[in-house]
């Protein structure tokens, strides 16, 4: 019942990938970080790098930090993260200059969620999706061939709106941050069970690493399969249609790229932690912390260095009962200067800090190399794609850059530009930190001195 | 004279739509012989300036060209390669009525409308006699339907909302080919839930004994004809029976199930549960002597949580007419709970159901159900030869992958995945359902599963459209009705070639099915009327009621009246359908379906009956014949849809009167534009006092925002009578400005308006009776629109617009029956054909 298909082939990709782990000696399995360090060659140890999105701006009046520099006070909104100060910086007059209207009309919202990572402008249409590649997703294919997973999408929204989405703007803008190239989004996961197993294996802690073998085998054996199902589906087909037969194909060379890994790798780590639950917690906060745990974990086994995670998509409707706000966020987003409504989305906010706040906690508690905290050697990006959710502004972006950045950021401070500067200068930065000899990134000027 | 822009009866390529649709002589004619050297994207200047010079030249003529159009050097052809864009651009503008902007002078209907057909017929050169039938992009099964097709499949409920990501969707639905994308990560969820639904149904341990299943609810209290016994106190002894029948002497194993309800607190009550059989005499009727099978004692300590506890017995029985009998004697009758409060807590007991297999010394093994039912070819012959074994897994192979590709297999794949699972049913220890379960996996992974696709018949290829073939057609049919893969009928009817001409008769087959067309409905209905969303969204209920307590508020909202609320709409939409009523009743029924929930929920009266006379149950609604004065009836007074245009604390005209327009009327209002005043700001001028009313109408005297909202509003307005959860009020409620003080009406709620199109209406009972008189055609043109998109899987273009018309035609003319309408869709040419490339590009079936 366990493995798919006989191994009826002997499989030359296997051997290939035999070949590569002669080449590259005994040098990992042991010590998966010192091994990545090893190979990539920076005395630095392996960097990770986390966008975290916010939807719908803020309440910039109790956001804002005062005063600049070394010298800046925390507003009543990012009180939470005062203790934090000497591992943040805030970051002010960031603009995506592709998300503005331009020639395109309504959908800020999609706007801004879209071009979030990508800095680029999508495609007004409900079907004809296009975009730009993530910042996160630049540096996936260049370094994610060193951790079993190239990189994590996760956000908290599993159900979407039916019906279509923001002002003629396909739904694909708003439910996704990463896009693995122009037209094609990465759909994020949100169950923390679903995401924990696809790291670690299913099961109890001490069966986990035989069952994601298991899991290995079967995939491995079908993949020969399929792939000649696609071939045979593909004949006859449009070049339109042939495309979708290659999104599939794509995924099956995916997964063998991951099968090879693990014969170089060997089995990931399984933690001496529980597996989520079952169902998805009620608690938005609870939600939240889940995969925030499962993120820290898989950052500190290596697994990935590279994560993106929506919080909530821009236009989430989601109401906080929990903290008295019952509410729509997007409601209450388009708060027509109302005293009562920014009082609210002031108390959402802050809510929003304190859940980074407890991100910034456990990044700190976890350990990367040499006595250093996941937080000294991470670059965390918070943020929304919105300032302000009344006027659908996306320039003055409320970001937040957390992390030591393995020692190259100068965190504790608020920077502010004094002229409007793209959102594309902070991520050619840190793609530039990550390892990645880039040029530029989408309308960037030069990369940000963080 | 206009030069024809296109030649009729030539369906252009889908990928020629942008430049040869206007190029029929256009780069190729640069001999210049055929065209006379001209242009190829003219169009008669004359003709155009009679059309549009009146309402569009002020901005789009006379050497004008605002937003990059002017129509001189649209008819000259100086877009060049745009023009097409163009010309559609004007044509959807048209449409949605967003020009001329409203800050202009509106023009006549007339004009409009025919100003549209002039476009149709002149620029496009749309051709009802040849339709162009498009092409839709291969289509990945959406969650619902992997969901749908794998019970059908394999009997196996799998959780797709769980386990796979959200699926995007386009033009308002989850079914569009262009926008379902197969990422790695979905593609690695499908390899795992294959192997998930198998292993969960694939008997492993082989063949069984036959089983009966004599469910609880037949037991009879004393004797076989006795009173029905469905449950007892614990503490109240009870002598149960039912018949069971024995078509063969053997032994028999029996699993006998009961269970206690209620036993949530610790208490002494006890009983002695005894099971026995009297076997059948010589006589084959039940004998007198009674045998034991199981003696226990239930008791707070056995009780499961309510889940039934099976006990086991062994029986050797004789051929005839036996009887079970059950016997509770209680022992301690002590209700009073040993913890806390100490009030009492009775027990129930009940019998959950018996199973008999065997018997189990006999030849004759099946497997257990589901594969009972599943697995078409059963269990290979005891002592089966490797090549017997062979051809058996091949027959069932080819059997399971006609259901799953939804057409037959081709002869060399099949022989590949007997291979497979020949090879692992003899490896050591393993059986044949091992080997089975090897193919079925594999199947179930195969992109040929996971994408529905379309196979023209290109024999019968005219103009570059075909027929799509049968299987492709029984395909469409079943996930269009059911949401899931074509049954054994259509499959036959696909093999037959038969399928067209039994089509109407196959459509009503589907309508008609109790179980599967409702899951058709609610996927399209939940979409259409974005009752899918009923359940999830955020309504803050304790403000919106005003209830000083949470608790109280979900006395009145809850769950089970979401529920029934979107239960109504679907169970509306069924019955329009199922019994051919005229489309239009889905606007102003006097009737609808209602349970005790939504009935209370309404505010109709207690003594309400169903159309049977029946009273009105707490389960699924039922039709209910409205009082006079109910306000109540069709989709838009029902509460599901004033719910989903709600925000969490209030009412939004703004969002209803979209709803309307984009959902009933087809005339989406466009987007926002940037930069508009604020509605507060009106809101401020007008002082604290001022109604929702008098804000927009304050915002609507803003010529920037009039155009929209002048089409938006009164229609939005007209629902003010039905609060943020649906619920009829005369006067709307503000806060109170101090807690505990009571709650103020504040405004008398004045829901009458007049439409754009020039109607007047006191309220919305007036206004639904307008959509569905006045404008009923352009409902059934926007009802037709939605059912084909969903059908097709594509968004619709100007290219349908013939289609879309002779199907409101038919329908029309039939009387407007909703089953009419289906037939229609199933019988027009976007559901029956497809465009194809030209035949060198194009391969026959994959088969």
């Amino acid at each position: 019942m366990n493995d798919f298909l006989p191994q009826t082939v002997s499989r030359r990709r296997f051997l290939k990938a035999a070949g590569l782990s002669v080449a590259l000696p005994s040098l990992v399995s042991l010590d998966p970080l010192a091994a990545a360090a090893a190979e990539s060659g920076t005395a630095a140890g392996p960097m990770r790098m986390i966008y975290l999105y916010v939807p719908n701006g803020v309440n910039m009046t109790h956001w804002r930090p005062q005063g600049d520099g070394a010298d800046f006070t925390f507003n009543r909104s990012t009180r939470a993260l005062e203790r934090h100060r000497e591992s943040l910086q805030f970051v002010s007059n960031l603009e995506n200059r592709e998300a503005y209207i331009y020639r395109d009309g309504a959908g800020d919202h999609a706007r801004a969620n879209a071009s979030f990572l990508t800095a680029a402008r999508p495609n007004k249409s409900a079907v004809d999706v296009r975009c730009g590649i993530s910042a996160d997703q630049v540096v996936a294919q260049q370094i994610g061939h060193l951790t079993r997973l190239p990189s994590l999408e996760l956000s908290c929204d599993g159900v979407r709106k039916s019906g279509s989405c923001d002002s003629g703007y396909s739904c694909a803008y708003q439910f996704n941050l990463s896009w693995r190239d122009e037209t094609t989004p990465i759909a994020p996961e949100s169950n923390p069970r679903l995401v924990f197993e696809r790291l670690f294996g299913t099961g109890d802690h001490g069966t986990r690493a035989r069952n994601f073998q298991l899991r290995q085998q079967r995939q491995r054996s079908v993949l020969d399969f399929i792939s000649d199902e696609a071939a045979l589906l593909s004949k006859g087909l449009s070049r339109e249609d042939r495309q979708k037969v290659d999104e599939y194909l794509t995924g099956v060379r995916e997964i063998e790229t991951r099968i090879e890994k693990t014969e170089r790798y060997g089995t990931p780590p399984d933690p001496n932690v529980a597996t989520p639950p079952e169902e998805i917690p009620d608690s938005y906060a609870e939600h939240m912390r889940l995969l925030f745990d499962v993120l820290a974990l898989a950052m500190e086994t290596d697994q990935t260095r590279v994560c993106s995670f929506m919080l909530a998509h821009d236009g989430s409707t989601r109401s906080f009962k929990e903290i008295g706000v019952g509410d729509g966020h997007h409601d209450i987003s388009h708060h027509k200067k109302n005293p009562e409504r920014l009082e609210k989305l002031a108390k959402i906010d802050t809510f929003y800090c304190e859940q980074l706040a407890h991100f910034l906690d456990v990044m700190k508690g976890r350990r990367s190399i040499e006595g250093r905290s996941l937080l000294d050697d991470s670059m965390i990006v918070y943020g929304s794609g919105l300032s302000d959710g009344d006027r659908h502004n996306q320039d003055d972006l409320p970001i937040v850059v957390a992390g030591g950045g393995a020692g190259t950021l100068s965190p504790g401070r608020h920077l502010r530009f004094e002229k409007p500067t793209p959102m594309a200068n902070l991520h050619l930065a840190m793609i530039r930190r990550m390892g990645v000899e880039a040029e530029r990134f989408s309308d960037s000027e030069e990369a940000m001195a963080i | 004279m206009l030069r024809p822009l296109l030649s009729p009866g030539r369906a252009p390529g889908f990928r020629a739509i942008a430049a040869p649709l206007l190029a029929v002589c256009g780069l190729a004619a640069a001999s210049e012989s055929a065209c006379a050297g001209t242009d190829p994207h003219t169009v008669d200047a004359a003709a155009v300036a009679a059309t549009f010079e009146e309402h569009c030249f002020g901005c789009h003529g006379y050497g004008s060209e605002e937003g990059g159009l002017n129509f001189d050097s649209l008819a000259a052809g100086k877009y060049g390669d745009d023009t097409e864009a163009k010309w559609e651009a004007v044509w959807k503008n048209l449409r949605s009525q967003t020009m001329p902007p409203s800050d202009e002078e509106r023009p006549p209907v007339d004009w409009q409308t025919a100003s549209i057909d002039w476009i149709g017929s002149e620029v496009f050169r749309l051709d009802p006699n040849h339709v162009d039938p498009g092409r839709v992009v291969l289509r990945r099964l959406n969650r619902s339907e992997y969901q749908e097709t794998i019970r059908q499949l394999l009997d196996v409920s799998f959780d797709v909302d769980e386990e796979f990501p959200a699926d995007d969707t386009g033009y308002g639905f989850d079914t569009i080919g262009e926008v379902l994308t197969v990422s790695p990560m979905l593609l690695e969820k499908y390899l795992a839930a294959a192997n998930t639904v198998v292993d969960e149904f694939m008997p492993y341990d082989g063949p069984k004994p036959p089983e009966q299943h004599l469910w609880g609810n037949g037991f009879r209290r004393d004797h076989i004809k006795g009173d029905k016994f469905e449950r007892t106190e614990l503490h109240q002894p009870v002598t149960v029976v039912r018949p069971l029948e024995i078509e063969q002497a053997g032994t028999y194993r029996l699993s006998l199930e009961h269970a206690i309800d209620n036993a949530w607190v610790p208490t002494g009550q006890s009983a002695e549960l005894v099971w026995s059989v009297r076997p059948a005499g010589e006589d084959g009727l039940p004998g007198e002597k009674e045998i034991e099978l199981h003696r226990s004692v239930v008791s707070h300590d056995t009780a499961d949580d309510s889940r039934p506890v099976a006990h086991t017995a062994e029986i050797a029985l004789p051929k005839g007419d036996a009887v079970f009998v059950c016997r509770l004697l209680p022992k301690n009758t002590d209700t009073t709970a040993t913890v806390e409060n100490k009030e009492p807590q009775r027990y129930q007991f009940r019998i959950h159901r018996v199973t008999v297999a065997g018997p189990t010394d006999g030849p004759d093994l099946e497997y257990p159900e589901p594969a009972k039912w599943r697995l078409e070819q059963g269990p290979p012959p005891p002592n089966a030869t490797p090549e017997q074994l062979r051809a058996h897994l091949r027959k069932e192979i080819e059997t399971f992958a006609l259901k799953a590709y939804r057409r037959p297999i081709d002869e060399p794949t099949l022989d590949r995945l007997t291979g497979y699972a020949f090879e692992r049913s003899t490896e050591e220890g393993k059986r044949y359902e091992d080997g089975l379960a090897v193919a079925v996996k594999a199947i179930l992974s195969s992109p040929r599963f996971l994408f529905r696709t379309d196979v023209p018949v290109m024999s019968q290829a005219e103009d570059g459209v075909a027929p799509i073939d049968d299987y492709s057609l029984a395909t469409r049919l079943s996930y269009f009705l059911w949401s899931r893969s074509p049954d054994a009928e259509l499959l036959q009817h696909a093999k037959d070639g038969s399928l067209r001409e039994h089509l109407d008769e196959q459509v009503d087959r589907l309508i008609d099915s109790r179980w599967h067309f409702p899951t058709g409905v609610e996927n399209f209905v939940g979409q259409w009327l974005q009752t899918r969303d009923v359940h999830e969204i955020d309504i803050d209920v304790r403000y919106v009621t005003r209830s000083r307590r949470t608790s109280d508020a979900y006395k009145i909202f809850n769950w089970k009246h979401r529920e029934a609320l979107a239960a109504e709409v679907e169970a509306m939409f069924r019955y329009v359908i199922a019994e051919n009523r005229p489309v239009e009743e889905f606007l102003n029924a006097d009737y609808t379906f209602l349970n005790r929930d939504s009935a209370e929920l309404y505010g109709l009266p207690k003594s309400l009956k169903d159309v049977d006379g029946k009273p009105l149950s707490r389960g699924e609604p039922t039709r209910v014949d409205l009082p006079k004065n109910a306000h109540r009836g069709g989709v838009l007074r029902s509460g599901a849809m004033l719910l989903v245009t709600s925000n969490a604390t209030r009412t939004s005209p703004v969002k209803r009167g979209l709803f309307i327009l984009e959902n009933i009327l087809g005339t989406p209002a466009p987007p926002a534009p940037p930069d508009v005043p604020e509605l507060e700001s009106a809101k401020n001028e007008l002082g604290p006092d001022a109604t929702l009313r008098q804000t927009l109408e304050a915002h609507r005297s803003k010529a920037e925002c009039a155009g929209c909202h002048s089409r938006m509003d009164p229609l939005g307005l007209a629902l003010e009578n039905y609060d943020a959860i649906g619920r009829y009020r005369e006067r709307t409620l503000e806060m109170p400005k101090t807690r505990w003080t009571a709650f103020e009406p504040s405004h008398a709620i004045d829901p009458s308006g007049t439409l754009m199109t020039g109607e007047s209406f006191a309220d919305a009972d007036e206004l639904v009776d307008i959509l569905a008189k006045d404008r009923r055609h352009d409902y059934y043109r926007c009802l037709t629109e939605k059912l084909l998109t969903y059908a097709l899987g594509r968004g619709l273009t100007y290219r349908d617009g013939p289609a879309v018309d002779a199907i409101v035609e038919q329908t029309m003319q039939a009387g407007g029956g909703g089953r009419d309408l289906i037939k229609a869709i199933v019988r027009s040419k976007p559901f029956t054909h497809m465009r194809v490339d030209a035949p060198s590009d194009s391969v026959a079936a994959a088969d």
